[in-house]
């Protein structure tokens, strides 16, 4: 995988199973490995698996909420027996935070990296803002696993992503807090986090992830606004 | 609504119904403030009092909203038809999406403070944080 903020396989044929979505992955199933004999060593079935399992899960809790999304749901969307499952997996629980775990991960290393290559404080939060954005759009099931059914997926779900908004909000602060920048209000970066995650929620629950790169400008303009109240407001 | 996970149908209507009385005033609030800003924040003010007043509803609007989609889906919709109202109401609202990250912004800090402290701050303290937001926010001005 050459995108850092790729997790899911390529797309492929559009999937007849999941309409209304802009963009889809192939079905986990594709990725299939021929059956029988085929030579290929152990630990490449087993990440193999891994990749239709994780894009699996993706696709199920998206399609059909993370109550109803059994391991015999993810593993027959996956082509795995629910013995393999059980061999990468403790249970859906478990699947379900390794992925979004994973995903969020690449997401918030995207955004850093993009804000590195910034200069000045106004470049870097465009730039980081952009990321975000385009990292959401561009993976449109992971984005509604991750931002809106993470709300029904448990207690340790809501804490893994409490804790990335929090790594987001520490890099917004590193952010703002360059040498050229001013001290920033107490709460700021945490409260323009939460403003990020309810309008992205409010997008993706819509099934208008697309939609989320448009709103750059205005959400670069009030994000100054918070951060870096001295700058000369421009349209 | 996919994933509707609150099980108590009578709380939430009584949350429900508490918004909208926090709608009713906020139409007069808006209209009869200075500036969007002052209205706005006569109306988050209303909304805090009407929240005191009701902990079940404070608690669903500032606690259980983080973790529940179906009390996310009331208060996203209550918040939507408050960002209509200004832009109906105030020929100096700012743009559309500015009141609705503002709103947010809001809400996270509260929600924030609520969490920390473990119970819902004072009206006083309350008034601090989301005055200090509110008039800090610089608009954005016509080339």
């Amino acid at each position: 995988m050459d995108d850092p903020t790729q997790l899911l396989p390529e797309p492929a044929s559009p999937d007849p199973a999941m309409p209304g979505r802009k963009r889809k992955p192939s079905s986990p199933h594709e990725q299939q490995l021929p059956s029988g004999r085929h030579g290929l060593p152990r630990d490449v079935v087993v990440a193999n698996q891994r990749e239709r399992i994780v894009g699996a899960i993706a696709e199920t809790v998206t399609k059909f909420g993370f109550a109803a999304s059994s391991v015999e749901r993810i593993a027959s969307r996956a082509g795995v027996s629910r013995r393999t499952f059980y061999e990468q997996f403790s249970g859906k629980e478990d699947a379900y935070l390794q992925t979004f775990d994973r995903a969020a991960g690449r997401l918030l290393a995207a955004v850093t990296a993009a804000a590195g290559h910034g200069d000045g404080v106004e470049d870097r939060l465009r730039r980081c803002l952009c990321s975000f954005l385009t990292g959401l759009a561009s993976e449109p099931v992971l984005a509604h696993m991750c931002v809106v059914d993470v709300l029904t997926a448990g207690p340790e779900a809501i804490a893994l992503r409490d804790r990335y908004q929090r790594s987001f909000a520490d890099l917004l602060e590193e952010i703002a807090g360059d040498p050229d920048g001013r001290p920033l209000p107490p709460l700021a970066a945490e409260g323009l986090v939460g403003a990020i995650y309810d309008l992205a929620y409010k997008r993706i629950a819509q099934d208008h992830a697309d939609e989320l790169p448009d709103l750059l400008e205005d959400l670069f303009s009030f994000s100054r606004s918070v951060l870096l109240p001295a700058s000369p407001p421009t349209v | 609504m996919r994933n509707p996970t609150y099980q108590d149908p009578s709380t939430l209507a009584a949350y429900q119904r508490s918004l909208d009385r926090v709608f009713g005033q906020s139409r007069e609030l808006l209209a009869a403030a200075p500036t969007w800003q002052a209205g706005l924040y006569h109306s988050v003010r209303a909304c805090y009092g009407e929240m005191r007043a009701h902990p079940d509803a404070l608690h669903l609007h500032f606690v259980a909203t983080a973790r529940d989609a179906g009390v996310q889906a009331i208060r996203t919709r209550h918040r939507d038809r408050l960002i209509v109202l200004l832009e109906e109401t105030r020929a100096d609202a700012p743009p559309a999406l500015h009141a609705e990250l503002m709103l947010s912004m809001i809400h996270t800090t509260l929600r924030r403070q609520i969490v920390e402290h473990e119970a819902p701050l004072d009206e006083d303290d309350a008034e601090q944080t989301f005055a200090r937001l509110l008039f800090h926010y610089e608009a954005p001005q016509a080339a």
